[in-house]
């Protein structure tokens, strides 16, 4: 031969493999349908949850500090307290948050207000699982008032749960506790 | 007894030395992907295999959902009513078409999502991640976030049992990081709660995120010289069929509209998006230190498993005629042509961008005037070897075939001896008498000049075991190979009167049909 004698690959698909990789595609998009809505049990059988979700403002730890006539024309006019109000007193207080489930308490949390210098409102969000059935639900939140007596809030409920429930027991700043 | 000289750089048996265990167990790991290839392979052809293509099946999917994606947005509503609502009210269109468009948007978000992964894990288990591809692998990672981003922001708009779940996890996940004054979760307690602008911010992020998706793909490919964006066609129409086929056979449906007040005994989950949700039980602290020690590993990846740094190629000055062959060949845009600087009649001259370079030598077969060397060595010094190892395989009474083959030598050091001397550095095949094996980063290297040097040195014809083109290791070796084999691409095969030479390409694990092809090749030289 003049010239190198030169095999090369040639493998084009041939019809047999045009009907599996048919096959193959079906299985793939089976599978994408399959796969894209597979049915999954977020809580479980039987299972029923009661969530507490709290926003409070607990008062300031410290006696507020009501600012002479001097200290407040030392002050530029945005930032003088209005009618003579107290100025912020800083930190405000912890407060403790209890779920009880008949009677036995299940969840005790102590919040902390927010806030670089903890002067912020407290937040919390929690979550139980319940047996489904009949039961008593009670949340207290409790937070000190300075130097005097400790407040607490409660609200406690009877109640027939069902599974796949959810009881939200909510605590609103200003309102206090609603279900 | 010729005296044995040391093979070049390049070549690659005996390997040069032992690799770490993890390099090894990285290896065993792409044997194992790499006979899945095979097996799909011999079911469908390597044309029509579609783990080859798996990048740009992402591509093509993600454009799917791009198309889709305007038709949803035109008759989407905000709001924890109305966008349920008028996401079943598109399923109700006429003649299906909203149905179909719903439906393929979803597969097609999924398709997207598991090509990607596919691809990403290809490039792990097939050494493609290291060294110059580390961008490669870093933006791909980032790709693949912002792929599920975008998906799981879609997932959310719906607003429906599966959008509820995924809104309560990623909250209870996101509140453990101290920058949120009030705690997201509580956003989720009640429907009243929401508002539309979350809707619509949502949606915004939805519809922008695939913006940076764009940017984040064009440095994924820049470093790529002709970067391909869509499959073959044939594998572009048949993944269209095979979404188009799951939206009609298995229409995609909304789960039970959102509702915090109950928890369903069972919702529709996409697990290729949240393959994580049985997870979600745990501590949300927890989960941000898996998450955080798995995104690190993972980022690190490239430098954490990278292996031998390769031998980089470089311009002999001197001796380059600056006809832009390799500048055109180099499938990583590694080799740039500049000015003249050494007073030659020629105006341009090449120049390697070693940061780029992988190593490949693609280049040194496309030089016709031996002006780029491989690891300091001119492709001189592989043809005086071949000589070399041809005489002594003459010598030790056989008729040699030359054998020049690349990743398929990882499958054959184990039937390699050396024929002359332990330790002279060369291999012959155990069961073919007379085959010396020269192992090569990429066949791309192959000068077609070579083969009739080789036959000229005493080779009875030679034999090519190249990568699968549409899946070379170097991305474009096997093909320009064959290109310059058949006379389609220079430097071009020359007259060689009497040279017998035969091509075949391999998955790297393919040893046995390799062995069978050789075998018979050297019949028929026989």
């Amino acid at each position: 031969v003049s010239r190198a004698a030169v095999t090369l690959p040639q493998h084009g698909p041939r019809p047999h493999q045009m009907a599996v990789f048919i096959v193959v595609l079906s299985v793939v998009s089976w599978g994408l349908g399959a796969f894209a809505a597979w049915p999954w049990s977020p809580g479980g059988p039987r299972t029923a949850y009661v969530r507490v979700s709290v926003k409070h403002v607990t008062p300031p730890l410290a006696v507020a500090q009501v600012l002479s006539a001097d200290e407040l024309a030392k002050l530029p006019p945005h930032m003088r307290p209005q009618g003579g109000a107290p100025t912020s007193a800083g930190r405000r207080a912890d407060a403790v948050l209890t779920l009880e489930l008949d009677g036995r308490p299940v969840l005790t949390r102590t919040l902390r207000p927010t806030g670089l210098h903890r002067d912020g409102p407290i937040h919390a969000y929690e979550e139980i699982r319940v047996a489904p059935g009949r039961h008593r639900v009670t949340v207290r939140l409790a937070s000190a008032q300075g130097s005097g007596p400790t407040e607490t809030r409660a609200l406690g409920r009877d109640v027939d749960v069902s599974p796949g429930q959810v009881l939200l027991f909510e605590h609103v700043a200003g309102t206090g506790w609603r279900e | 007894m010729f005296a044995p000289t040391p093979l070049p750089v390049i070549t690659s048996f005996p390997a040069a030395r032992r690799e770490p265990l993890h390099r090894r167990l990285l290896r065993g790991a792409g044997r194992a992907y790499q006979w899945v290839e095979v097996a799909l392979d011999r079911l469908v052809a390597p044309a029509l295999n579609p783990l080859y293509h798996t990048g740009t099946i992402a591509v093509f999917s993600l454009a799917v959902a791009t198309v889709t994606g305007i038709y949803l947005f035109l008759f989407y509503r905000v709001g924890t009513a109305a966008a349920h609502a008028s996401v079943e009210a598109i399923v109700a269109h006429p003649f299906g078409i909203g149905a179909l468009m719903r439906s393929l948007h979803r597969y097609s978000s999924d398709a997207a999502i598991v090509a990607a992964a596919l691809h990403g894990l290809k490039m792990l288990l097939n050494d493609r991640f290291w060294g110059p591809r580390w961008i490669g692998w870093v933006t791909g990672l980032a790709l693949l976030a912002f792929v599920w981003f975008t998906g799981a922001t879609g997932y959310w708009l719906v607003w429906d049992a599966q959008a509820l779940v995924l809104s309560v996890t990623t909250a209870k996940f996101l509140d453990v990081l101290p920058f949120f004054a009030e705690p997201i979760v509580q956003t989720f307690v009640a429907n009243d709660r929401i508002q539309n602008f979350l809707f619509f911010i949502v949606l915004f992020i939805h519809v922008t995120v695939p913006l940076v998706l764009g940017a984040l793909y064009w440095i994924h490919v820049m470093r790529l010289a002709r970067a391909r964006f869509l499959p073959p066609r044939v594998v572009l129409w048949v993944t269209g069929v095979a979404l188009t086929a799951a939206s009609v056979l298995r229409p995609a449906l909304s789960g039970p509209p959102a509702d915090p007040t109950v928890v369903p005994a069972s919702i529709p989950v996409d697990w290729f998006y949240f393959p994580y949700f049985p997870l979600t039980a745990l501590d949300p602290r927890l989960a941000w230190g898996i998450a955080t020690v798995f995104a690190l590993v993972v980022l690190a990846v490239p430098w954490l498993l990278r292996g031998a740094a390769p031998a980089t190629a470089r311009v002999e000055t001197p001796a380059c005629t600056g006809c832009t062959r390799c500048y055109k060949d180099c499938p990583y845009e590694a080799i740039v042509m500049v000015a003249r600087t050494d007073g030659s009649r020629y105006k341009t001259q090449a120049v390697v961008n070693p940061a780029r370079c992988v190593g490949c030598g693609i280049c040194v077969g496309a030089c016709d005037s031996g002006g780029i060397v491989l690891g300091d060595e001119p492709i001189g010094v592989l043809a005086s070897a071949v000589t070399t190892r041809l005489a002594e395989s003459r010598a030790s009474g056989h008729d040699p075939i030359l054998v020049y083959t690349c990743r398929l030598m990882a499958s054959l050091e184990g039937h390699l001896v050396p024929v002359a001397r332990a330790g002279s550095g060369h291999g012959v095949l155990r069961d073919v008498p007379g085959a010396v094996v020269m192992g090569l980063p990429c066949v791309g290297l192959i000068h077609p000049d070579l083969l009739g040097q080789a036959v000229a040195a005493g080779a009875r014809g030679v034999y090519i075991a190249g990568c699968i083109p549409e899946d070379c290791q170097f991305r474009e070796g096997s093909t320009w190979l064959a290109q310059r084999l058949a006379g389609a691409r220079l430097p071009a095969l020359r007259d060689a009167p009497g040279v017998r030479v035969g091509v075949e390409w391999y998955s790297p694990v393919e040893r046995a049909r390799f062995m069978r092809d050789l075998a018979a090749f050297a019949r028929d030289l026989a």
